[in-house]
């Protein structure tokens, strides 16, 4: 059996520090954010993948055209 | 540092928590600065713990990020409407051994009923060698002063927050 993940609370008015453990609902609302903060950095990852490779790409049809590589790097400047 | 450069509180971890909260925050200075190095449990190289103002839920947050990485790359992005907190990157599982990101989060303005713009600096170990530099803006759309902040992660032990409080005069 896991132990209950616990939280720290912090009450600045008083300065006084709790550590308690979490409820049922405040690890299933953990373990959503989680999931959503997961997908949306692996969709932000995909995009930058996919703005990489279209990047490759179009280079290589630029230089298949005859362009120098400094002629391509300029035009990307 | 400002003469009116004031801890509030803080807090170093002396085991694996979920979650830090900074509740009853005092409405007696202008601007609040959150620092924290902290390591998450979890993950692999980087983690992303979430923030969170007042509790508060719905799409009340957005940001716009740019990231320079350790492959010497960019990465630039708009994320709008974020469900119920942001997401934010530290070091996670399988980052260096023993080495902790360094975050700074400006909240200028705290008190006032009116929506918040605030600023995220981060560093993290990307790898082994190299570090990553994470700059964001983010945007707290409800109109309540800010009264608590909960971090929300799978934090490392010796993980430390320190919650400033900046006056203007």
């Amino acid at each position: 059996m896991s132990d209950t993940p616990t939280k720290v609370v912090v009450d600045c008015s008083t300065g006084v520090t709790e550590v308690l453990p979490l409820t049922a609902q405040e690890i299933a609302d953990m373990e959503t954010a989680r999931v959503a903060a997961e997908d949306q950095r692996k969709a932000a990852e995909a995009e930058a993948a996919a703005v990489a490779a279209a990047k490759k790409s179009a280079n290589a049809k630029l230089a298949a055209l005859g362009l120098t590589a400094e002629e391509i790097a300029a035009l990307t400047k | 540092m400002a003469t009116t450069y004031t801890l509030i509180s803080s807090n170093t971890l002396t085991s694996t928590t979920a979650s830090v909260t900074f509740s009853s925050i005092p409405a007696t200075y202008t601007d609040l600065v959150l620092r924290a190095s902290t390591r998450a449990t979890t993950g692999t190289i980087t983690v992303q713990p979430t923030i969170t103002f007042n509790g508060t839920g719905g799409t009340a947050y957005s940001k716009t990020y740019l990231r320079f990485l350790a492959s010497a790359s960019f990465e630039t992005g708009i994320s709008s409407s974020q469900p119920n907190q942001i997401p934010y990157m530290v070091n996670g599982n399988t980052s260096a051994a023993s080495t902790f990101s360094n975050t700074e989060i400006y909240i200028p303005n705290y008190t006032l009923t009116v929506a918040k713009p605030m600023s995220f600096s981060g560093t993290i170990g990307n790898n082994t060698s190299t570090g990553q530099i994470d700059k964001e803006a983010w945007y707290f759309s409800n109109t309540a002063a800010i009264t608590s902040i909960t971090l929300t992660a799978s934090f490392a032990s010796d993980s430390s927050f320190y919650l400033y409080g900046i006056k203007n005069s």
